[in-house]
């Protein structure tokens, strides 16, 4: 590799290492997380040609896919190791927060409205943004989420959430812009 | 609750986020040295090799005598043959099809259940490759690739799949019926479909479609999951591409890198089905990043098949095209036309109703805002299951709206009022069922606020000729309307014409 591309890659590791490793860490161990970042930039290594003008959503992606692969590497040793026919390791980052009534409802959720949800309130990515790591349509996206919250909301309501409930009666016309 | 200034304020949505943003875990640790990616790259640059996943199941089947000879058969009669596979548990979709067949999506015509009689080999041998051409009483049609065994299309249990049990699991053919895969074509009218190559693994999985659970942890590339493989090995990976292109098709010239040769498209409607082995590093591409295909999340690849189109007019075109001029277009009108403007005048009664039991939330609700293209949480009052202000809408349908990519829908604009948040548009559900023309239509719209203003609106026709894109399950429609409230570069072209005006002031 050329000095200028070995340049790049070496910027965009410092630009957007951290951010790509918390985003595995919030998400698997400490281990598992070096290990995707690992992949990631050598990812990004290889497709140094083709990186997209705006690379964290791609990054994020590519980080995403890669933390999926590892979920099942680490869900067949399970059931090889153990003779079990379980099903695989929830991909479930929510599991562990101190926020138990939000972490259950974000775990009744599918995986990919609790995704778009974390990449929004967690990343702090703009809705276009989030579109580049899923592949999907930026309009898409923002239904998606725009619905994943409302899932969201009817999750912690049926849990019973008691301020919120408590709120339903009161609720009327203010629509949260989102920021 | 109410605010200082004493006007009734929702506060839910905007403390969901905030509880969300709160949950935020904040990892104190960093991520390795630069030195440390240095080192990997080094490595990676003097060709060590990375780390392989672990060795999988692999299909054990008959080799292919020449895999580079990779062509359609057409079968006569049950020339299928037998395989001793055993079959386990069919792929369960995701989402239960309506029980009403002029609803939603429809259910799939008992007819096009079938496979249609093409086979492909496979380049590793085992079971050979097939498809089917699905069509539902909603007008939809959707393709569903597999391999064939015993006159069944489904998936192998190898890589990671089921297991790797080694069995043969079928496909429904609700796995394929969904919004996202599936255009609206009409009752009969043959389908534009010009799949591409694309990069799958041989177990068959990424073709089953896009109405898959997406809690099922199969390898490498379940369709509707986005969590799809990323370092499948070679011989785990076939080049499949898979479509129709309709019946002035003569022929399709299939070159690749194991060879080239001349698929003949099957029936009516042109389809065809080619299986190849994967081109050269195509895993690596893989891990690079996936596109969606109209079949599923799968990979194109650099280097793979290209086909070239032959129409019997002597005309071609080009799967994938090398440039814009040579991009495969539909043939014939086969899309539903939409109704003249002229045509569509109905007279509209709308009514407030204070509290009803409407059972959804608008389609859309976009917030008065300096960024028109954000959308803004809504909250329809009472939740989905509660009952809460609403306006019903009424017509007699000027035009049939006779499948899954047609239907009437209300837009609302509220007038804006002094310390209440109403959003500037508010886009109901579109009508989700099979509607004759005359036939009297009611919907509601659900409103999300209490304040006294006026509406005004109107009732419009929607239709959606391509492919949908994700969705709730509400149809092709659903991504069209919304692209046509988005703006921007997501704007569709087409405005959806207007069936009648209406005002309405809200006490």
């Amino acid at each position: 590799m050329g000095g200028a591309e070995r340049r790049l890659i070496e910027e965009l590791y410092e630009r957007h290492a951290g951010a790509v490793f918390r985003y595995a860490l919030r998400r698997s161990d400490r281990e598992t997380a070096e290990e995707v970042t690992a992949q990631v930039f050598l990812v990004a290594w290889r497709r140094r040609g083709a990186l997209p003008e705006d690379p964290l959503p791609w990054l994020y992606g590519v980080a995403r896919r890669a933390l999926a692969d590892e979920r099942r590497g680490a869900s067949r040793r399970l059931r090889l190791g153990m003779r079990l026919r379980s099903t695989a390791v929830a991909p479930d980052p929510t599991h562990a927060l101190p926020d138990r009534g939000l972490a259950e409802a974000l775990g009744r959720l599918s995986e990919r409205d609790r995704e778009v949800l974390l990449l929004r309130y967690w990343e702090e990515l703009e809705p276009a943004q989030i579109a580049g790591v899923t592949g999907r349509s930026k309009t898409a996206t923002a239904v998606r989420l725009h619905r994943a919250r409302n899932r969201l909301r009817r999750e912690l309501d049926a849990e019973g959430g008691e301020d919120l409930k408590g709120r339903e009666g009161a609720r009327s016309c203010a629509v949260k812009a989102e920021s | 609750m109410r605010g200082e200034s004493g006007v009734v304020t929702s506060t839910s949505a905007h403390e969901i986020e905030e509880r969300l943003r709160a949950s935020r875990p904040e990892p104190a640790a960093s991520p390795p040295s630069l030195s440390w990616l240095r080192a990997l790259i080094d490595r990676a640059e003097s060709g060590a090799t990375p780390s392989h996943p672990e060795p999988r199941h692999r299909w054990r089947g008959r080799r292919a005598v020449a895999p580079a000879i990779v062509a359609v058969m057409v079968l006569g009669g049950a020339a299928s043959g037998a395989l001793l596979i055993a079959t386990g548990r069919p792929l369960p979709p995701a989402s239960v099809l309506p029980a009403n067949p002029e609803t939603g999506l429809g259910q799939p015509l008992a007819d096009s259940v079938a496979p249609v009689p093409i086979r492909a080999p496979d380049p590793e041998g085992g079971p050979a490759w097939g498809m089917r051409v699905l069509r539902t009483t909603r007008g939809l049609v959707c393709l569903q690739g597999g391999r064939i065994v015993n006159g069944q299309l489904g998936g192998l249990g190898t890589g990671y799949a089921f297991g790797a049990d080694g069995r043969f699991h079928p496909f429904l053919p609700a796995d394929a019926i969904a919004t996202d895969a599936c255009p609206a074509v009409g009752s009969r009218a043959p389908a534009f479909l010009p799949g591409p190559p694309v990069i799958v693994t041989a177990n068959a999985l990424p073709l089953a479609g896009e109405n898959v659970a997406p809690g099922d942890q199969v390898h490498c590339d379940l369709p509707g999951q986005s969590d799809w493989g990323v370092r499948c090995p070679q011989s785990e990976l076939r080049e499949v591409a898979m479509g129709l292109l309709g019946p002035a098709v003569a022929a399709i010239e299939v070159s690749a890198p194991s060879g080239s040769f001349t698929v003949r498209p099957y029936g009516p409607d042109g389809a065809y089905l080619i299986v190849l082995p994967p081109p050269r590093d195509a895993n690596a591409s893989m891990s690079a990043g996936a596109w969606q295909s109209p079949f599923g999340y799968a990979s194109n690849a650099p280097g793979g098949a290209v086909l070239e189109v032959v129409y019997g007019d002597g005309s071609h075109c080009q799967i994938p095209p090398s440039t814009p001029q040579l991009q495969c277009r539909a043939r014939s009108s086969r899309e539903v036309p939409l109704p003249s403007f002229a045509g569509l005048s109905a007279d509209v009664q709308v009514s407030y109703v204070p509290r009803s039991s409407h059972p959804v939330w608008p389609l859309l609700a976009w917030a008065r805002s300096s960024t028109p293209t954000t959308q803004k949480a809504f909250e329809p009052s009472g939740g989905q299951e509660g009952a809460g202000p609403a306006l019903s809408v009424s017509f007699r349908a000027p035009v049939a709206a006779p499948n899954a990519s047609t239907a009437y829908a209300v837009e609302l604009h509220p007038k804006e009022v002094a310390g209440c948040a109403t959003p500037a548009v508010i886009v109901s559900q579109p009508s989700q069922r099979t509607i004759a023309a005359g036939e009297r239509v009611q919907m509601m719209v659900p409103l999300e606020d209490r304040c006294a203003t006026s509406y005004s609106g109107r009732v419009f026709f929607a239709k959606s000729a391509g492919i949908g894109g994700e969705s709730g399950g509400e149809g092709p429609l659903y991504e069209a309307i919304a692209a046509q409230f988005g703006g921007g570069a997501q704007a569709n072209p087409m405005k959806f014409p207007t069936v009648g005006r209406f005002q309405l002031a809200v006490p």
